[in-house]
């Protein structure tokens, strides 16, 4: 077996296995940990599919940053109620099957259509092969040309939602809480 | 290659709206904060502040619009793709700008009379209101994907902080939350839905994807672009409140403050429908796919009329029975969908009722501003009985608002469920046209049972005095809607051939 395809289930096994233990892990640090060992293996999956700016922005602001600020928040609201703890549990264990039956649906489903047609993906004209691709795709100068000549719109567009988001969380922080009356 | 094309004419409503934005950012940041943390606040300066605020937005955003009714105006001639595929202006896009703009300037100007009354921080208010306005007005452009995406968020965020600006009630806060969880949820879905569509097709641009969508046998890529579909359409399904994704808007509308929640249920609905009818009406190549769509909308409208109008029933709460009348007329919208053969007719027939519901549920949320004030807060039906002694111009108000949205004449609510029933009727499927004007007669027993309450009924307590606070602007909005929902009940032949040019831009 070709040594990508080996990474690729491997990093893919890592992958689910970290949801697994961010969906049941009873501590809330035990479960960002999950999300994090998640989020990593997603980078890994990122790499083999020759999309290396990608990986490296997964690690950095996924791994790094946002899993900073989650186990920060952890900290602070420092849940530790054991009444909250058990109706988390009641939620898994009863949302779970049905997530799971929906799970063995979509897997079956994608299961039998592939057998009728192997390589159906790849077969579709307009689809990009992850093993034709220019040896330059997903460097960072690609990533960077893309972003400033096709997506610039979007680029600039996102710069002025990142502005309503601040102006959003100002002004809900800056509430007089205490002046609250009951209604 | 790389040059950018553009052409800042097309854009003139959007460049002005970021303009006002930036002078209102600027405004309020050259002045000393109001809210010191862990102190008291001196509501009088809260309020003249307010006025302040009030006074600025309503005439910025009423230069916005004129601004783009005079520069877009020569813009309406022709169509154009602009940013690399990001957005599309001009053509028929000019009257759904227009609209949503109107809705904005209606916000605004009854929100001068209720953030004085609720001591709502205004600038704040009026900033992300621009902004939500903003993400509207790029969300019905959006060419692709991308631009879908960032426009719904866009037009979001503001919402789930404006939602929990009422800093007098704590179920605006409990509100703002539900609507961010079950928001971000939706979001979830749709970007699952647009990478699905993107793994499959290989672009982003809508009419690419469309294009490139074969349904003719089912195979791998078959069901994963019918997957994305489906996910597509829950994400944005929630955002117009459809059952089985409408779970939040009775709760969202309640704790909302009023003229959020009109803002809400016209401008945000109205945007996403836009978006529904581009991705869905615009395909030609469903092949036999094509009839199972029409099903799964006729299906899914026809649940949300019926739920909608029976909920609706019997509720005491003003806000929540429009809350559910909300969801009962995207049912309605959604219903012109089923037929799939007269494609851009019904198109036509959905922006024509979404136009014209944003001037009747104005009227209807302008009159609950005017009749809240400090002490005083209208939202239930007995707030409401014999207001018609106390104040016979808002009250003959709610009783046209409450004929339009019924759909009775002359009101342009009568002219919209005629149009969309027409499109049933042409689509031969009476059965639905049936089941859904049985149920426009359920409806009519809820608001006229408004009517009755407000004419008829002997006030519970003595009733207070109608607050002398800014008056002039609350009036002003109910006047403009007004006037809009009787002129286009009688004369709606000008604004039918205006959606008939943006149902054209749409595909």
């Amino acid at each position: 077996m070709d040594f990508n395809i080996l990474m690729y289930f491997v990093f893919g096994m890592v992958a689910i296995a970290g949801g697994l233990v961010l969906l049941f892990a009873k501590h809330p640090i035990k479960g960002a940990m999950g999300l994090l060992v998640s989020m990593l293996a997603l980078a890994g999956l990122y790499a083999i599919l020759q999309a290396h700016s990608i990986a490296v922005f997964q690690v950095i602001i996924y791994a790094g940053a946002i899993m900073v600020l989650i186990i920060y928040f952890l900290m602070l609201l420092d849940i530790k109620s054991e009444d909250y703890l058990k109706s988390y549990a009641k939620l898994v264990w009863t949302g779970g099957p049905i997530l799971l039956l929906l799970a063995i649906f979509f897997i079956y489903k994608l299961y039998t259509v592939f057998k009728g047609q192997p390589g159906a993906l790849s077969d579709m004209s307009t689809v990009v092969d992850p093993m034709t691709v220019p040896e330059s795709f997903g460097g960072i100068k690609e990533f960077s040309t893309a972003l400033l000549t096709k997506y610039m719109f979007a680029f600039e567009f996102v710069s002025t939602l990142l502005f309503a988001a601040i102006v959003a969380v100002i002004s809900i922080v800056q509430l007089d809480w205490r002046g609250r009356k009951n209604d | 290659m790389n040059e950018i094309s553009f052409n800042p004419t097309f854009l003139m409503g959007e460049i002005s709206l970021i303009a006002l934005i930036v002078i209102l950012t600027l405004v309020e940041a050259f002045q000393r904060p109001i809210f010191a943390f862990f102190g008291t606040t001196d509501t009088r300066e809260l309020d003249a502040r307010n006025r302040q605020a009030s006074r600025l937005a309503s005439i910025g955003l009423m230069f916005v619009a004129v601004n783009y009714y005079i520069f877009g105006r020569a813009t309406a001639g022709e169509e154009i793709i602009l940013l690399h595929n990001s957005l599309k202006a001009g053509g028929g896009m000019y009257i759904g700008k227009l609209a949503l703009m109107g809705a904005g300037i209606l916000t605004v100007l009854m929100s001068s009379r209720y953030t004085l009354s609720q001591q709502i921080p205004a600038m704040d208010y009026y900033l992300l209101l621009c902004f939500s306005l903003l993400g509207a007005l790029t969300l019905i452009a959006a060419e692709n994907f991308l631009m879908i995406f960032l426009s719904l968020e866009m037009m979001s965020i503001p919402i789930y902080a404006l939602v929990g600006l009422k800093r007098l009630s704590p179920r605006s806060g409990e509100s703002a939350i539900k609507y961010l969880l079950l928001g971000g949820f939706s979001s979830g879905f749709l970007l699952l839905g647009i990478s699905f569509l993107y793994g499959t097709t290989g672009s982003l641009v809508v009419s690419d994807v469309i294009g490139r969508l074969t349904f003719s046998t089912m195979d791998a890529a078959s069901f994963l672009s019918g997957l994305g579909l489906i996910f597509v359409f829950i994400g944005l399904a929630f955002k117009v409140s459809m059952v089985p994704f409408h779970a939040w808007t009775p709760d969202v509308y309640e704790g909302a403050g009023t003229p959020i929640t009109a803002f809400m249920s016209v401008a945000v609905k109205l945007a996403a429908f836009a978006v529904i009818l581009k991705i869905f009406a615009g395909m030609d190549s469903f092949g036999e796919f094509d009839s199972v769509i029409g099903v799964i909308f006729m299906f899914f409208s026809l649940i949300t009329v019926i739920y909608g109008n029976s909920v609706a029933l019997v509720q005491k709460n003003v806000k929540r029975m429009l809350a559910y009348s909300s969801i009962a007329h995207a049912g309605y919208m959604g219903l012109a969908l089923a037929p799939m053969a007269h494609k851009i007719q019904t198109v036509q027939a959905v922006l024509f009722y979404g136009i014209g519901y944003i001037a009747m549920n104005m009227l209807a949320f302008g009159v609950l501003v005017y009749l809240t004030h400090k002490d005083h807060y209208c939202e239930t039906l007995d707030d409401l009985k014999g207001i018609a002694r106390k104040a016979p111009g808002a009250a003959a108000m709610m009783t046209i608002a409450m004929f339009s949205l019924a759909g009775l004449p002359p009101a342009v609510g009568f002219v919209g469920k005629v149009q969309i029933f027409i499109q049933l009727l042409e689509g031969k499927m009476y059965v639905t046209a049936v089941i859904a004007l049985l149920f426009s007669l359920v409806a009519l027993y809820f608001y006229i049972n408004v009517i009755v309450v407000m004419y008829m009924r002997e006030p519970e307590k003595e009733i207070k005095e109608i607050g002398k606070q800014s008056l002039l602007p609350v009036w002003l909005s109910l006047a403009l809607s007004v006037l809009v929902v009787i002129l286009l009940g009688l004369i709606p032949s000008p604004l039918l051939q205006w959606s008939l040019k943006w149902a054209e831009v749409l595909f």
